[in-house]
């Protein structure tokens, strides 16, 4: 098979046609990057996506208070409707709730005191059944769990950003104490992700004991649930509104005094928004593909039809039509394959460095090269220019050689 | 080595079909040196390119070496001629991209002769032909009697037993084809067929045996001048 003078014949014929080489290669690397660099770039938004919703159970749902919109019994509307603490055990009993948690926010920033450095951040009061609805992602430490709750123990898990402003980077924080407006709390864990959140800064502590310590009100600003297996969130919300409404004096049909966010719903809507985005690198991909398969074969095309003079002189002094013929289709695939290589090198680089650069944001992170698909493509590309070749070169070859010799 | 007859050959031009060749009997023995002359139009070129296995004929008979010629496959055609056949244009047809050195060589790159041994003979060939020093050249980079010179060297490099030459020297000056002829008689002598196509009669006169086309016929058949 290695024929080194059938190569070395095909690297004069390339290396002395620069130009013709030079625009059939930068065709095929042209595609090949393009497709290896839009396909990274399609990864690094869908594992942007899917990280989003990473750590949260996939049948979760959260409800918040909003304000009463129609007038109900007398009350005016424009009345805000507020959770409370005793609305966990009504909505518990429903079927099809599985676990179900509150969550407390303060509306006054606190002053919190380490050493030195001090800083205000806001305080979240949760309790151990958060941990199963939706994770904070630890790096260190643990979640609060049922015994913090129920013994309104002093801690707190709280977001890198804060530690960071507060003891700096060098110290490991778990077990250090941080004064909360004079209230020292211990930390017992530091997340770096929580949902909807760009900067890990909340101060997590247990909702008992923030009820307790700051805010002994019963009123919640969200209550988060699962939906046990065989239930949907569709399925029993019009019973969890009935019974909120009876308790907290709305209409049921208003649609604003209360909102509730189903995670399954926008998990689907971010997959449907995936499978858009994939389909569009597809025919992105695909388009690339085929505009570098016009590409080459037109190359070729044109190539060949300018050889016909050169190819009737070769067969004037011995050379044999499929001896012709093998070598423009070693020449197509020498110059694809070569091309292809530099581009996917080119691609590769790029996606690379864009990782390595750590760009990330919501909805992008960590673009990644499928070097299959690639792979896939440069073979396509071959085949397109050993068709596009081969076709034109038999036509070419089987012509006689004194009509080859003619052709200008 | 060639037997010829009763051989037509027309040209399809627009709707017309032009007869070229009108029934040609020819034979030539091996080792003869034989010119064909003629006016201008008379159909030299076209005998000449289906002696050289390079075009089709119509009707009649051309065996080279035994063989009858007509129906080859391109395959063979081509083996036929890397391996009797060195043909030298009058257009010189050489690969552009090419120096002189590769362009001598390639016939033996076609008959998988090693890079070596091609170069080598393909240089001992320019330089008895004077062009030692002209070897790493693009054909562009030439004169008209040089690339005459390179292109004869091509047609002698796999040593075929018949050489067919158009117009070897109708580009070249007087000093110059005096050389090209007396090397043809030189490659004679070593026993090669030769059949030279030229407007010269000077030149005519130097081979054995002369053959006068005049539309599409033989003048002398099988006569010697
Ligand atoms: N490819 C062709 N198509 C049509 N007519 C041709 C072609 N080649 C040659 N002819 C015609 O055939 C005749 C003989 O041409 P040619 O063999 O080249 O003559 P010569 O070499 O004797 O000058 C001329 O009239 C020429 O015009
Ligand atoms: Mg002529």
């Amino acid at each position: 098979m290695f024929d080194f003078d059938r190569w070395a014949e095909i690297g004069h014929t390339l290396s002395q046609h620069k130009m013709r080489t030079a625009l059939t290669a930068f065709g095929v690397s042209w595609g090949i990057f393009m497709l290896v660099v839009l396909l990274g770039m399609g990864k690094g938004l869908e594992h942007g996506i899917m990280d989003i919703f990473k750590d949260s159970v996939v049948n979760s749902v959260w409800i918040h208070g909003g304000k009463t919109s129609v007038s109900y019994k007398g009350l005016t509307p424009g009345r805000e409707v507020k959770l409370s603490i005793d609305d966990l055990d009504l909505l518990g009993k429903v079927p099809g709730v599985d676990l179900i948690a509150p969550t407390k926010l303060l509306n006054k920033g606190y002053n919190m005191q380490y050493g030195r450095n001090t800083g205000s951040f806001q305080i979240y009061g949760i309790n151990a059944k958060n941990a199963g609805i939706q994770k904070l992602t630890l790096m260190q430490g643990r979640q609060i769990n049922e015994l913090d709750d129920r013994e309104f123990r002093k801690v707190a898990v709280v977001g890198s950003r804060v530690i960071e402003i507060l003891m700096g980077k060098q110290r490991n924080p778990i077990g250090e104490i941080i004064q909360v407006a004079g209230i020292p709390f211990t930390v017992v864990g530091v997340y770096n992700k929580a949902l909807e959140e760009q900067t890990p800064n909340r101060f997590y502590i247990p909702y008992g004991t923030l009820q307790q310590v700051f805010d002994p009100s019963p009123s919640l600003n969200m209550v988060s649930l699962t939906i046990s297996a065989g239930y949907t969130w569709m399925g029993i919300k019009s019973e969890i509104i009935r019974l909120l409404s009876r308790r907290h004096g709305f209409d049921e049909k208003d649609a604003a005094a209360l909102e509730s966010f189903d995670i399954n719903v926008e998990v689907k809507k971010l997959q449907s928004l995936m499978t858009g985005v994939q389909l569009f690198m597809i025919i992105v991909g695909v388009g690339t593909l085929l505009a570098g398969c016009v590409g080459v074969s037109n190359t070729m095309l044109v190539t060949v039809k300018e050889r016909t003079r050169e190819f009737g002189i070769r067969k004037a002094i011995g050379a044999t039509p499929s001896s012709i013929l093998v070598m423009v289709l070693q020449e197509t695939l020498v110059i694809t394959l070569a091309a292809g290589y530099l581009g996917l090198i080119a691609g590769v680089g790029i996606i690379d460095l864009i990782r390595h650069s750590g760009a990330k944001s919501d909805y992008f992170r960590d673009p990644q090269v499928d070097v299959s698909v690639a792979l896939s493509a440069l073979g396509i590309l071959c085949l397109a220019g050993l068709i596009a070749g081969y076709l034109p070169a038999r036509q070419a070859v089987r012509i006689l050689p004194i009509e080859a010799l003619r052709h200008e | 080595m060639i037997r010829v007859r009763n051989l037509s050959k027309a040209y399809q031009t627009g709707a017309v079909k032009v007869p070229v060749l009108k029934g040609i009997d020819l034979s030539v023995k091996v080792g003869e040196f034989v010119s064909i002359m003629g006016p201008s139009g008379s159909g030299k070129s076209t005998l000449l390119n289906i002696l050289g296995i390079l075009d089709r004929y119509d009707a009649g008979e051309y065996l080279l070496n035994d063989t009858l010629i007509k129906p080859l496959s391109e395959t063979q055609a081509a083996q036929f001629r890397s391996r009797l056949i060195g043909f030298v244009f009058q257009s010189f047809n050489l690969l552009p991209f090419k120096s002189a050195i590769d362009n001598v060589a390639m016939p033996l790159y076609y008959q998988k002769v090693p890079r070596k041994q091609r170069e080598a003979k393909a240089r001992k060939l320019l330089e008895t032909m004077g062009l030692a020093s002209r070897i790493h050249h693009l054909p562009t980079e030439l004169s008209g009697g040089q690339r005459q010179r390179v292109a004869i060297a091509r047609a002698l490099v796999n040593d075929p037993p018949l050489i067919l030459a158009d117009e070897p020297t109708g580009n070249l000056d007087s000093a110059t084809s005096e050389e090209v002829m007396a090397l043809f008689s030189e490659i004679n002598r070593e026993g090669k067929t030769l059949v030279v196509i030229t407007h010269d009669e000077e030149i005519a006169e130097r081979t054995q045996r002369v053959i006068r086309l005049q539309d599409g016929h033989i003048k002398n058949p099988g006569m010697k001048h």
